[in-house]
């Protein structure tokens, strides 16, 4: 029995579509028990979407009224909906325009920006900006999250080789440093450092005050990017237990590095600590809180 | 957690009409009833009387309560009460839960008669919070941890012997630990002391004793459970009560004190001359010598600073005491309690009332040890700058000390360390003229004022002024610049200027309550647990103080403070156990990433690194929960604060918010 996989792209970069791609000579194995009905990359695809889909993978954030309607009408023909990739999981790198809410952010892009030589908010023909960034659980139900900017291509093998074989699949309940290589040194670092200060290499990166999200972020990437130097992200947002991943680190930081971190202003802080998960995170509450009133 | 249904029993508290003169307390308890799992709700006049709790025990039976409210008052006054109450009814003290509603809610409202219906309001919204909170709670059990009956003693000045000689005659084992070469701190510098015109650290005898004796002596000769180490310091800490680990860093001293028959050859033959610190430069020493005439221990130590190692002092020992090459050595001990009495320093006024610039301008302590018959003048009174005798001794008082831009505090001796040495100056040199410059002078105590009142008989002069400037400094005297507090202004010539200068922490005592994990106040004395209740304990259980160490002490405060210190310590000691509860913090091992963030940040040293995850030790851990907080991955929580118990009491408490609108 074949089974029908549909896959559709929000607001986002088609990364996640690569990295669909990249899972390589694998995806052969793959894809012969499926049919693809539905996939922007291959066909030209407009709403009414084909029925009877089993598993939809739906990449990039909610960010048009369009974005919306299509995520609605997806959901109305799949059985399985996954978030596929940090946008949607999240809210990802689009997120961070929350911060400045959604009316004003799109004036700023068309009036203020060099490359905008009109200097005209575009009204017709465009689908409707939504005030905030949204993920695409809080539009429709869904069912599993593949986390990731962008997904790991092994991950997203054995998760669709699970979903064919009817099994569920699972996600790591663990953090990154649970995969991570590094030497964990005992001792707070003494002052925040940045990249270009090069870090001794095979030593825990937060240890020695390189900002690593490692800590509160889901494990599943096999930690890629610290075991090569570079702090994680935390493109892959909370693990398990973890109620907030931002909060989570500050928190953390918080404890030890009070002259270091009293400096940083919500737009730093957002983009520090949040870099993906800011359209879901409760700092972003907090903000919608003031807004209001 | 167990399985069983949770069934919630409420009870709501008049307390008289402290509460039920501002809240509907019949209503708040009728709404109780309805809310989940409550099995059954009432109310009471004081629900704290013995009356009120037999009733909480019989419905506890009646309704198989599992789960028990009482809204009455802080938990801070009554939670053990009724944790007590519940436990004798057999269910687990952490099954009892307490919502506040006179300090938060009547006596907050209290003034506005209108407000009632809204006061009830809030009290039924702390009941339910409390009712979802309670369906969440855990059975906690406790554990016991042996305390071994060894106790360390940091600081072997006045506070510290007598800590640690109370302790000894009781049983206990001692480690007196003291950094410089010989025991009795500051006061045995001081010659004679206020009031009693005694040796700093002489004991009176007591009954059946017929003679005064030495408190630094006696612990040497009559106590074989107390280890004295001199020249030591700790050099790390670490563990908790019952089981406190401590390496003892010992410098050498050069001298076998127990081969040692204290000849004095050796200081005769050494060549090395430098000031004596005792002395505070007012007289000389050798590389080799003898701290003070009655030194405990009494044997000379070797200044291994300035010794030259000529080695002429080991080649005429006749003993053969003397080992030049001897090296420092560490000290590993554990012991079951800890008394800090590491006592004050006095602060340095460098550049006031040209203190540093004229010779003749010095502290008080440094006219202690003038006044010293075994001193560096054999307790003559002389110019330090030739040597005559002076003609004015002037002495200023509250040097740095009640001076915001120094030291906010009164340093508690000043007062009294002036008059003493005015009145032995008078009474042995009574042409000698003495004034006190003064701002108030403060003398409480048993038969203080007598020695104030001899003071003044004897002519001391007492100014109530203060020293606008110094006018002129000369080797053969200053010139004041007097304005008396009633505005008259003059100049004063003095000959020997006197500061009282004001009580400091010890030196490197920041440094020691970082090794030892404690709490310094602003200025860097030790904290006490609590100002009046319990000024000899500290935030860690079997950690206690004594001593100038957490505030300015006079030498009757230091020894009863140290006496309370040893009662103190000798309490867990005497039990040879503690009891402790388990509501502390738990790590999930699976999720922990070692990142030690926890471990740096604890208070209390109670979380330690073991194979890359934390583990916390029960017994040391506060449950003050910051650990929680700074957890990245979020693998540590506290038992009775979990994340889902606080989520729910946010639920209970938010539940009505919309209802309350319409």
């Amino acid at each position: 029995m074949t089974v029908r996989i549909a896959t559709m792209g929000m607001a986002g970069c088609s990364g996640c579509h690569i990295a669909l791609l990249d899972i390589g000579v694998k995806l052969l194995d793959i894809l012969k028990d499926v049919e693809l009905v539905y996939s922007y990359p291959l066909v030209d695809t407009k709403n009414p979407i084909p029925p009877n889909i089993d598993v939809a993978l739906i990449e990039g954030s909610i960010r048009t009224e369009h974005d919306k309607e299509m995520a609605e009408a997806m959901r109305k023909q799949a059985k399985f909906v996954i978030a596929f990739g940090a946008c949607s999981a999240h809210g990802g790198v689009n997120g961070l325009a929350n911060v400045f809410g959604g009316k004003q952010g799109v004036e700023y892009v068309y009036t203020k920006t060099i490359l905008m030589a009109q200097k005209l908010v575009p009204s017709e023909h465009v689908p409707q900006i939504l005030t905030n960034d949204l993920r695409l659980s809080d539009v429709v139900k869904v069912d599993f999250v593949i986390p990731g900017c962008p997904p790991n291509p092994d991950e997203i093998a054995s998760i669709l080789t699970a979903l064919l074989s009817g099994e569920t699949p699972t996600l790591s309940s663990k953090s990154i440093c649970d995969e991570c290589p590094l030497e964990r040194l005992t001792e707070a670092p003494a002052k925040l450092r940045r990249i270009h200060e090069i870090p001794e290499p095979d030593k825990c990166l937060l240890s020695q005050g390189f900002l690593c999200m490692g800590p509160a972020t889901r494990a599943g990437c096999n930690a890629e990017c610290p075991r090569r130097g570079m702090p994680c992200t935390g493109c892959r947002g909370p693990s398990e237990t973890v109620w907030d991943q931002g909060v989570a680190m500050l928190d953390a930081l918080a404890a030890m590095e009070e002259d270091e971190i009293s400096d940083f202003k919500l737009p730093r802080l957002a983009g520090t600590f949040a870099r993906y998960t800011y359209a879901s995170s409760k700092l972003d509450n907090l903000r919608k809180g003031v807004q209001k009133e | 957690m167990t399985t069983e249904e949770p069934r919630i029993g409420v009870f709501v508290c008049k307390c008289g009409t402290n509460i039920a003169k501002v809240v509907d307390v019949p209503a708040v308890s009728e709404y109780a009833k309805d809310l989940p799992n409550v099995a059954y709700a009432g109310w009471q006049l004081f629900t704290c009387s013995e009356e009120g709790q037999n009733i909480i025990k019989d419905h506890i039976k009646k309704h198989k309560l599992n789960r028990v409210i009482v809204a009455s008052c802080s938990p801070k006054l009554h939670e053990p009460t009724f944790r007590r109450t519940v436990m004798e009814a057999g269910i687990n003290p952490f099954y009892f839960e307490m919502a506040n509603i006179r300090e938060q809610v009547s006596w907050a409202h209290m003034k506005q008669k209108e407000e009632y219906n809204e006061a009830t309001q809030k009290a039924k919204d702390l009941v339910r919070a409390a009712v979802f909170r309670a369906s969440q709670l855990e059975s906690i059990g406790s554990t016991t941890q042996e305390v071994p009956p060894v106790c360390m003693v940091i600081g072997a000045g006045i506070a510290g012997i007598t800590a640690s000689t109370l302790l000894a005659d009781e049983g206990y084992e001692v480690h007196l630990v003291e950094r410089s070469p010989a025991l009795g701190g500051k006061a045995a510098q001081l010659g004679f002391v206020f009031m009693t015109d005694t040796c700093g650290v002489c004991v009176p005898p007591r009954h059946g004793e017929m003679a005064r004796k030495c408190l630094s002596k006696r612990v040497l000769r009559h106590d074989p459970k107390i280890h004295v180490h001199t020249l030591t310091e700790v050099k790390q800490f670490s563990g908790y009560i019952g089981n406190f680990q401590a390496k003892l860093h010992t410098q050498p001293r050069g001298v076998d004190i127990d081969t040692c028959t204290l000849c004095g050859k050796c200081i005769d033959v050494c060549p090395v001359k430098v000031p004596h610190e005792l002395d505070l430069g007012l007289g000389n020493r050798r590389a080799i010598y003898l701290p003070y005439p009655q030194a405990v221990p009494r044997s000379p130590v070797v200044d291994f600073k300035h010794c030259t190692r000529c080695g002429k002092c080991a080649e005429v020992c006749p003993v053969g005491a003397i080992h030049l090459d001897e090296a420092p050595k560490d000290t590993d001990i554990t012991v079951g309690t800890v008394i800090v009495s590491t006592g004050f320093d006095v602060f340095q006024p460098i550049g006031l009332y040209a203190y540093g610039e004229n010779p003749n301008v010095i502290l008080q302590l440094a006219l202690a040890r003038l006044l010293d018959p075994l001193g560096p003048t054999d307790g003559q009174l002389l110019r330090v700058s030739d040597k005559n005798p002076p003609k004015h001794v002037g002495m200023i008082q509250c040097v740095g000390s009640r001076d915001p831009e120094y030291y906010s505090h009164c340093s508690r001796i000043c007062c009294q360390v002036a008059i003493k040495h005015a009145v032995y100056i008078k009474e042995h040199w009574p042409d000698t003229d003495v004034t006190i410059f003064y701002k108030d002078i403060r003398l409480q105590g048993k038969q203080y004022e007598r020695y104030y009142l001899k003071a003044q008989q004897l002519g001391v002069n007492f100014h109530r002024a203060e020293i606008t400037e110094v006018k002129e400094t000369t080797k053969q005297g200053l010139t004041l610049a007097v304005e008396h507090h009633n505005g008259a202004k003059e100049t004063v010539d003095v000959d020997l200027l006197v500061l009282s200068a004001a009580m400091t922490p010890a030196e490197g005592a920041k440094e020691l309550a970082h090794t030892l994990n404690m709490e310094v106040d602003l200025k860097g004395f030790f904290r006490e647990y609590h100002l009046k209740l319990a000024p000899v304990d500290t935030t860690t259980d079997g950690i206690y103080l004594a001593g100038a160490c957490s505030s300015p002490r006079d030498i009757a405060e230091a020894s009863f403070m140290g006496a309370a210190a040893a009662s103190h310590a000798a309490i867990p000691m005497s039990k040879g156990e503690v009891k402790v509860d388990l509501a502390k913090s738990i790590v999930d091992e699976t999720l922990c990433i070692g990142c030690a963030n926890c471990y740096t940040v604890c208070p209390y040293s109670a979380i330690n690194m073991e194979g890359g995850v934390a583990k916390v030790v029960e017994v040391a851990c506060k449950g003050c929960g910051i650990c929680v907080v700074e957890c990245p991955a979020e693998a540590i929580q506290l038992r009775h604060y979990r994340d889902k118990q606080i989520y729910s009491q946010i639920e209970g408490l938010l539940a009505n918010v919309g209802a309350a609108k319409k």
